[in-house]
């Protein structure tokens, strides 16, 4: 590996063009991502469209922004790696969470929505913190 | 402002004698006095660990008060956990030893970022200052898990410092991150000629393995000790459930990082011991191939058995038995290991110097540690043991029997590197087996307390456990000579003893290539890298009592 | 630096700049331990995307935390987000992402020499951060006043709430007009929120002094073709808070 450094004078430059084209693909789907929330897809599919998009664009700034399309791969490897870590970290985390809520759930079902915070103070504003319906 | 030039005598300068003066050390960037500056600081957490360890089994000497009073002595744990895990542990092998070896063992100047590796230091002098400074202006009684919602909660026995003392071990995690990311660089970029990745030291295998996991691992820890910091401070309630938050979230936050960190501890001891008993048997190395990729295995598994820990405490049956099971599969790498060392050993010439003595009792009480970890990873079977005293003998065989000897003998090892001169054997040796004995008189007593029912972190205790706990208040007192005179001979060696030739042992790494202790810029023309374990190279010279290389070209 | 008149080739152990002038020949930036320029620069490069790991799994937490809570309390989130602006949000977005690429310009002007470009480029990375600080500025006071605070310290005043409401019956959200009391997790959306942007928005407070610093040295005239490690370095970093708020922006603002 130390062996094949590529010589700065091959250091990747990256052109004007794709630099500008990356950021118009950030602009429009940042733009996307917003619409994408005044269409009722169910808020589970809400969720997964504005995540691929999210997913998309860092994709975009890592690869281009980030030149780890054209760097050492190694830089590549790190970055996935402490990606899959964070990955593997939720997701265990998540399967335990989900399978010990019910009891949990069961639990608070003998008090239902029982309060977690104090009785605010009784100031008029906060008396009617209750929306209207 | 330090400069010294030197007066042109025969000897040139080494990096001990190139610069002196205060700052010449404080502002240095050279592995080797960061290394060094490191040793005395961890050391001197041992130390401190020890004597509050001393404090809490004199304690325990007698069922109800001995010297102190309950609440102390919830302190008193809680100080000699946390001073010996954040502060002597973690960084002792990969921060000391690690950062004098690694970029003498890879032939080059100085690790890839010198400037970092200075920081990293004072970021971990920050740290501890932090600690130790909220540790005593307020105590803690939490342990040094710091579990919520007892850690959160203000209102609760006095732990106020918990904030002040969680932010002191998130910024000693800096610190080991700033290691851990000049060691990959270094291993990675600056390899020398010819030594490609299966020639490289097992040593430097172990480091890289643990360089990763503290690089995944260490920030999960400190965004939780963030987190539990600002949730005492502002009631944030992510994990306080008075406020609906979720307590058994901390756990898995705070297991994420310190399952792994086991492995920072242990993985750097396996290093110094596959170099050392490879070295001492005269025999090259066996299993090379499977020792070095264990350790990334055991990086890889380390990451997924966090649970275990919690297997009592909330978490959902499915998840405990998943977590149960890859348990096991740990032990698997790590039983690579310890089988390649014995067949290494096997029909090999063994010279039972010091280091090698300690790299034994490593093997001994690290299969003792081992295995005792196997009954914790079974479920049902931690049912029963769990927070015992069968757990705290299980891992302080793991840390005291597999990390603090792989120390002793790592720094016996390179000793001679370190200072440019050679300890006394014979104390050497009584402090080596005053160490053994003691170790075993304090933990293996424990073993049997805890599969009787002896809880930990109890203070007092039913009378028929007193046996036991004399047993082991002894043993501790025994252990804490054993370690005053194994400092106390390598610190003698230091100043007193008599100059090391520059390969004592005959060992093939390059380290032993330049001269003992070295000059500062570490080799006077790049070293070549061979096979580190092939020992046929280097022949006995009586004049300097160490090894020459064979062809004689001593100028 | 003070401590090393000595003329030893490489004894510069003590120096304290980057440069070990002596091995190669007055190369002021290049340190003492690497072979050449591509070689200091690759390296360093694999230590600032360590770096970066590393900020990915401290984020990590924070996004565990978040995913945990969405699912297992999602009404939390359709609340919570209402009193979010999403409008400021969106604005620094755009932000954001228009200083990720005046960063990577930095970069290539370095790259290609051109100072000039360099100097603006950083100074229009400034620019936005501060920007970017502003706005969230304006985000974070207006909470604080209208008491959508972390934790225990969550007190929403009644116009907050209104607000809300009118919220929720303008928005195509059905399911939630039927809400007559809000969550009494409700504060926890906010713990995440503030603990999310308040850790992002000290890195770009840090993200700020890193560019001060590049600004000064390249007004200094530091870089060439040859050495621009720290402006590809600290350009990485900005890229990398960048990417975080990428996913913040839909998780805390754009909940459907
Ligand atoms: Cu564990």
């Amino acid at each position: 590996m130390h062996t094949e450094q590529t010589p700065h004078q091959g250091a990747h430059i990256i052109s004007a063009k794709t630099l500008l084209a990356t950021w118009g693909a950030l602009m429009v789907l940042t733009g996307l991502t917003v619409a994408a929330t005044w269409i009722d897809l169910g808020s589970d599919l809400n969720v997964v469209v504005a995540m691929v998009i999210a997913t998309i664009k860092a994709i975009l700034v890592a690869l281009i922004f980030m030149h780890l399309l054209f760097d050492q791969k190694f830089n590549l490897i790190v970055f996935v790696v402490s990606v899959l870590t964070v990955v593997l970290f939720v997701s265990i985390t998540f399967i335990d969470v989900s399978s010990y809520q019910p009891s949990i759930r069961a639990h608070e079902s003998l008090e239902p929505n029982k309060p977690f915070l104090k009785a605010p103070a009784p100031d008029p504003a906060s008396v009617q913190a209750q929306p209207h319906p | 402002m330090t400069a010294t030039t030197m007066p042109m005598d025969t000897s040139e300068p080494t990096y001990l004698t190139q610069a002196r003066g205060a700052l010449s050390w404080l502002l240095t960037l050279d592995h080797k006095r960061i290394g060094i500056m490191y040793l005395v600081v961890t050391s001197a957490s041992l130390f401190l660990g020890g004597v509050f360890a001393l404090l809490v089994r004199t304690e325990l000497l007698t069922p109800g008060e001995t010297i102190m009073t309950h609440d102390t002595y919830n302190r008193m744990f809680t100080l000699h956990g946390a001073v010996m895990v954040f502060l002597f542990i973690i960084p002792a092998i990969p921060a000391a030893i690690g950062n004098f070896v690694l970029p003498l063992m890879l032939g080059v100047k100085d690790v890839a970022f010198p400037r970092l590796n200075l920081a990293s230091f004072y970021v971990w002098v920050l740290g501890a200052l932090v600690l130790v400074a909220s540790m005593y202006m307020s105590a803690i009684d939490t342990g040094w898990t710091f579990y919520a919602p007892y850690s959160t909660s203000k209102a609760v026995g006095s732990a106020t410092s918990v904030g002040t003392s969680a932010m002191g071990a998130f910024i000693l995690g800096f610190s080991s991150i700033f290691t851990a990311i000049n060691f990959i660089a270094t291993i990675n970029k600056m390899r020398p000629l010819g030594m490609s990745w299966f020639k490289m030291p097992l040593f430097l295998w172990a480091l890289y393995a643990t360089a990763i996991i503290q690089v995944l691992a260490t920030p999960v820890l400190a965004i939780t000790l963030l987190l539990l910091a600002i949730e005492r401070a502002f009631g944030l309630g992510i994990f306080n459930p008075a406020l609906g938050g979720d307590p058994v979230l901390f756990q898995h936050f705070f297991w994420f990082y310190s399952h792994p960190a086991v492995y920072i501890m242990i993985l750097p001891a396996m290093g110094i011991i596959s170099e050392v008993v490879s070295v001492f048997s005269r025999k090259h190395i066996f299993g090379y191939k499977f020792i070095a990729l264990s350790s990334l295995a055991i990086a890889f598994l380390g990451f997924l058995v966090w649970g275990h820990h919690m297997f009592v405490s909330g978490q959902s049956p499915l998840m405990s038995i998943i977590f149960s099971a890859l348990t096991f599969t740990v032990s698997v790498p790590s039983a690579i290991k310890v089988f390649n060392w014995l067949a290494t050993m096997y029909k090999g010439s063994i010279w039972l110097a010091t280091p090698m003595i300690y790299a034994l009792a490593f093997i001994f009480l690290f299969a003792i540690g081992g295995l005792t970890g196997m009954f914790l990873g079974t479920l049902n079977v931690d049912v029963h043991l769990h927070d015992t005293y069968f757990v705290v003998a299980h891992f302080h065989y793991v840390m005291v029997g597999g990390t603090l000897m792989a120390l002793l003998s790592g720094l016996y090892y390179w000793w001679p590197k370190f200072f440019g001169r050679m300890y006394s054997e014979a104390g050497a040796r009584v402090g080596a087996v005053l160490v053994f004995i003691g170790f075993n008189g304090t933990f293996f007593p424990q073993f049997i307390l805890g599969s009787r029912g002896m809880p930990r972190r109890y203070y007092a205790y039913l009378p028929q456990y007193q046996g036991l706990h004399m047993l082991s208040t002894v043993g501790a007192f025994i252990l804490g000579i054993g370690l005053a005179t194994a400092f106390g001979v390598l610190v003698y060696a230091a100043f007193r003893g008599r100059r090391a030739p520059a390969n004592p042992w005959g060992a093939n790494t390059i380290e032993w290539q330049t001269a003992s202790p070295p000059p500062s810029y570490n080799f006077h023309d790049q070293p070549e890298a061979g096979d580190p374990y092939d020992f046929e190279g280097w022949v006995y010279d009586a004049g300097t009592d160490g090894y020459v290389k064979k062809p004689a070209v001593v100028a | 630096m003070t401590d090393t008149a000595s003329t030893r080739p490489s004894s510069g152990v003590e120096v304290g700049t980057e440069g070990h002038a002596g091995e190669h020949g007055g190369d002021h930036f290049l340190g003492h331990h690497f072979k050449d320029h591509a070689h200091q620069l690759n390296t360093a490069k694999l230590g600032i995307w360590l770096f970066l790991g590393q900020e990915l799994l401290f984020f990590g937490g924070l996004f565990c935390a978040y995913a945990i809570y969405r699912s297992m309390h999602p009404e939390i989130f359709a609340e919570g987000h209402l009193f979010l602006d999403t409008r400021l949000g969106a604005i620094n977005t755009c932000v954001l992402i228009f200083s990720s690429l005046t960063a990577a310009w930095s970069v290539r002007a370095a790259q290609l020499n051109h100072r000039r470009a360099l100097i603006t480029a950083i100074l229009l990375t400034i620019l936005c951060a501060f920007g970017f600080l502003g706005i969230k500025y304006i985000e974070y006071a207006h909470k604080i006043h209208e008491g959508l605070v972390w934790g225990a310290s969550f007190a929403p005043s009644s116009e907050a709430v209104q607000h809300a409401t009118e919220a929720m019956a303008h928005g195509a959200s059905s399911t939630l007009t039927e809400a007559h009391t809000l969550s009494n997790r409700l504060h926890i959306f906010f713990s995440i929120y503030f603990a999310m942007t308040g850790l992002h928005g000290i890195h770009v407070v840090a993200g700020i002094f890193a560019y001060l610093w590049l600004l000064r040295r390249a007004i200094r005239g530091d870089f060439t073709q040859d050495y621009y490690g720290p402006v590809d370095g600290v350009a990485l970093y900005w890229h990398l808070v960048d990417l975080i708020w990428i996913y913040l922006f839909p998780l805390l603002y754009l909940i459907h």
